[in-house]
């Protein structure tokens, strides 16, 4: 017996596919963008329908029965997760949220290393604060990874203007940017979720650290495998007739964009988050807020107004600009960060130091728009 | 067990023995910088911690222009593909959704366009009702799908 009617399981496709993100762009533009990547399965409407719900459910019992304190504690746990990922930002997103809740609400962090006896303010700046961190290091991978890659993907397939090459071509680059950057967050995120214990003065647990450090090239493999995965299904959605529409309707809003100051406080503490565990004492991430809020005056107020800089500088593809600040980045390890290994230091200030350099780079090749899309 | 069962066992054999293998020593206490850089290259660390915060930055920037995965027939109309004609490219300043490929992608999918009433060659035109901040109205948009520009982008009240 069939679960449901054809039009039923159509209305739902279209409800998670079109008018959830639909409903979603009066909040942001770049969320219904995110909410629609990976509405390939649109030509499967049983899948369309199923698969939103089912991936949360999926993501909400990763987080509540992983082993360890953090998704990186068991590298099945991570390849699974990045296979998600190669499927789509959308699909990635909800695997996130999933995992988010069944992590925090779910998922027994008592007696893991954390202290008894604390009060529950300082709970919540020192463990949920420290699990919210882990969270945003995961929509990394599952969901800012993909959605460069589907640009990447889609700029190629506009190039490269024939057919079948053109899609090849483009779903091979964006797997191939899109596994390189899960090898890169790999690295980077073995150091990033370390606020889960040294919010509370203790040292890493390794167990969590190493299925980071030592699986990155299988979660780069895994990535890629799923992101084949998702061109062979694009393909064959390609050659499945469009899906029916009975009620053309399309929304669209231009939200005003919130005021600069506010979004340069706001960024300024979501990646003074991401670097927190790269501190040893409040001060010096209240140090680096400073220094972020100051690039960021910088990159919506000092650089825009320089015009034809700005002009020249976004004629380059945004591509090779990210790149040139990740190179920055290694650059500035080989001149700050290695000598201070090899001096065998224990303070992680140098890496602080290394990152803003590039993040300088980044104001000046990244510049915001002066109005400031800001959606 | 057919050729190619055995040949993807093979594979698995051999992914599972390389897994296996001894690899690079890790580090094994992560409390100090050095302690946990050991068998690791420092340099792809930070790269990566740079291209974690410079993502978040671009994040909207690269999502406009991902616009539409496409769930398009094989030769339908890719909204990336579109340039806009002078006449059309000129009204950008006051109809500040031009910018969206997404809408336009949207438009497109949502229902099934005539041939211009005007009689372009090669030129289709979309006539969708939907909102514009919350407005009441009709989306217009003409594309000539050959040499695939737009001729013209509008919303009506």
């Amino acid at each position: 017996m069939p679960l449901a009617d054809a039009s039923t399981l159509d209305a739902t496709a279209r409800l998670f596919w079109r008018r959830i993100p639909g409903a979603a762009a009066r909040l942001s533009e770049t969320l219904r963008t995110v909410l629609r990547d990976g509405d390939y399965l649109l030509a499967w409407p049983a899948a369309a329908a199923l698969a939103p719900p089912l991936v949360l459910l999926f993501g909400l019992l990763l987080g509540a029965a992983h082993p360890g304190l953090v998704f990186s504690s068991s590298l099945p746990v991570l390849l699974l997760l990045a296979a998600v990922g190669g499927f789509g930002s959308s699909l990635g997103l909800l695997a996130a949220i999933g995992y988010a809740f069944g992590d925090l609400l779910l998922h027994g962090h008592e007696g893991m290393g954390y202290a008894y006896g604390v009060s529950r303010f300082g709970t919540l700046l020192r463990t949920d604060l420290a699990l919210v961190n882990t969270y945003v290091i995961l929509a990394g991978l599952l969901v800012v990874t993909p959605l460069v890659a589907t640009s990447v993907r889609r700029h190629t397939q506009t190039l490269v203007r024939s057919g079948s090459a053109g899609f090849f071509l483009g779903f091979l680059a964006g797997g191939l940017v899109q596994a390189l950057l899960a090898y890169f967050w790999a690295q980077s995120a073995a150091f990033m979720i370390r606020p889960v214990w040294s919010f509370w003065s203790r040292a890493p647990d390794i167990g969590s650290i190493n299925p980071l450090q030592h699986g990155a090239p299988w979660i780069a493999l895994v990535t890629l495998l799923a992101v084949a995965g998702r061109a062979v299904l694009t393909l064959k959605a390609r050659q499945r007739p469009a899906p029916p529409n009975d009620r053309p309707y399309v929304r669209f809003s231009m939200r005003r964009p919130w005021p600069w100051q506010a979004r340069v406080v706001l960024r300024s503490a979501l990646f003074t988050l991401l670097l927190a565990g790269l501190f040893s004492s409040l001060l010096e991430a209240g140090a680096l807020f400073v220094l972020l809020a100051g690039l960021g005056v910088l990159q919506y107020r000092v650089v825009p107004a320089m015009q034809p800089y700005v002009a020249i500088v976004n004629r380059i593809p945004l591509l090779i600009r990210i790149a040139a600040c990740g190179g920055g980045g290694f650059l500035m390890a080989a001149l700050v960060v290695q000598p201070a290994i090899n001096r065998g230091s224990a303070s992680f200030l140098p890496m602080v130091v290394a990152v803003i350099p590039p993040l300088l780079l980044a104001a000046f090749v990244l510049p915001k728009p002066a109005g400031g899309s800001g959606r | 067990m057919n050729h190619r069962v055995r040949g993807i066992c093979r594979v698995a054999v051999t992914a599972a023995a390389v897994a296996a293998l001894p690899g690079p020593v890790f580090a094994d206490n992560c409390s100090g910088l050095s302690d946990c850089s050991v068998g690791v290259k420092i340099g792809l660390v930070l790269a990566g911690i740079v291209l974690a915060i410079v993502l978040w930055e671009v994040f909207a920037a690269v999502a406009v222009e991902a616009g539409a995965e496409a769930v398009l027939e094989a030769g339908a109309v890719d909204a990336l593909e579109l340039e806009f004609s002078e006449t059309a490219a000129s009204h950008a300043a006051s109809r500040p959704f031009m910018e969206s490929r997404l809408l336009i992608q949207e438009i497109m999918e949502s229902a099934e366009p005539i041939a211009d009433p005007q009689g372009a060659l090669n030129t289709l035109r979309w006539d969708v009702p939907g909102t514009f901040n919350g407005s009441e109205g009709t989306w217009e948009l003409v594309v000539n799908t050959v040499d695939r520009i737009i001729y013209h982008f509008n919303f009506v009240r």
